[in-house]
């Protein structure tokens, strides 16, 4: 797996050569800025996983806030903010330009690296919770947020319980999940009436399969449910 | 700390200690009066990373203290007291 790229921007060349020693003996690759336009050629350059930077980038350049600004309109990369100012405005005035974190220098190095570790798994979280808002395959698409099922483009009426079905079983369409299991992402609680769960999938079968689309809920004798055969 | 990071950073640390003091030191000594906070600035985020504790928190103190408007006349002792503490000669606590 490739190593997440941090982009340093930071004006003085010994934090700067500070910043980046640490990273990349922690394991991440690095580019370095040493004032706001080059920061900003470099980001669209390398498209970096972070931006560390620190606000005050001397007297003859943006500053990082602006830096952040621009970033912030074509990008959500997560961008942490070095400054010396620890007051509540200052605080304010870097999240409202879209800075994920904040750290105050002097800055502990195992503490910058467990802000950047702890940013990147958040924005990692973030990704994987949108991709998954949409799942399915051979022609069922559903649609999370919408709470929608379209098969082939058509859209399928489904009851709320045919939805969570269809849905449980397609967030890992190759895993068999259990009669139990199945109920309990459902119902919230197995109670043991075997014979609602069949009239459910029944019913969500006959839905998908009117509308052209695969045979859902395909029965792994004996273990329980798959998405499809 | 130096002691709390890996090898290779305390070993840029060490080599970047003294060339940092006697960086700041001299752009102690030079700095006008209207260049201090902007100095005291750069500097409270940057000693006390290079093992300079001493010299970083009074840097942080006078920065704090020229932005809310400390008497003009305390200034010329704080800024040789910073310098003092970078000092690794008799009297230097850095």
């Amino acid at each position: 797996m490739t190593q997440p790229l941090v982009m340093v921007v930071e004006d003085d060349p010994d934090l700067r050569e500070l910043m980046t020693v640490t990273l990349t003996n922690s394991g991440h690759r690095t580019v370095e800025a040493a004032d706001g336009e080059s920061a900003l050629a470099k980001f669209h350059a390398h498209a970096p996983n972070l931006v560390l930077l620190d606000i005050s980038l001397g007297p003859h350049t943006i500053d990082g806030l602006e830096v952040c600004r621009r970033i912030r309109r074509d990008s959500d990369v997560p961008v942490i903010f070095l400054t010396t100012h620890g007051e509540d405005i200052d605080q304010i005035i870097g999240f409202s330009t879209g800075a994920d974190d904040y750290l105050i220098k002097p800055v502990n190095h195992r503490v910058l690296l467990a802000r950047i570790t702890a940013v990147l798994r958040r924005k990692e979280g973030s990704r994987r919770t949108a991709e998954a808002t949409r799942l399915g395959e051979q022609g069922v698409d559903i649609d999370l947020n919408a709470r929608t099922v379209t098969v082939n483009d058509q859209l399928v009426d489904l009851t709320r319980i045919q939805f969570d079905l269809l849905a449980a079983l397609a967030e890992n369409p190759t895993r068999v999940l259990t009669r139990e299991q199945l109920v309990e992402r459902v119902w919230g609680e197995w109670y043991g009436n075997n014979h609602h769960l069949d009239v459910h999938l029944s019913r969500l079968r006959q839905r998908i399969a009117a509308s052209g689309g695969p045979r859902v809920a395909h029965v792994v004798r004996g273990v329980g449910f798959r998405f499809t055969s | 700390m130096i002691d709390d990071v890996a090898p290779e950073v305390a070993q840029l640390i060490a080599d970047r200690r003294d060339g940092v003091a006697r960086t700041a030191a001299a752009d102690l000594r030079q700095a006008t009066p209207h260049e201090l906070p902007d100095l005291m600035h750069r500097l409270a985020g940057k000693l006390g990373v290079f093992g300079h504790h001493s010299a970083g928190d009074a840097a942080r103190r006078l920065m704090i203290d020229l932005r809310d408007g400390t008497p003009a006349a305390e200034v010329p002792g704080r800024v040789a007291e910073i310098v003092s503490l970078l000092d690794p000669g008799p009297g230097g606590q850095s």
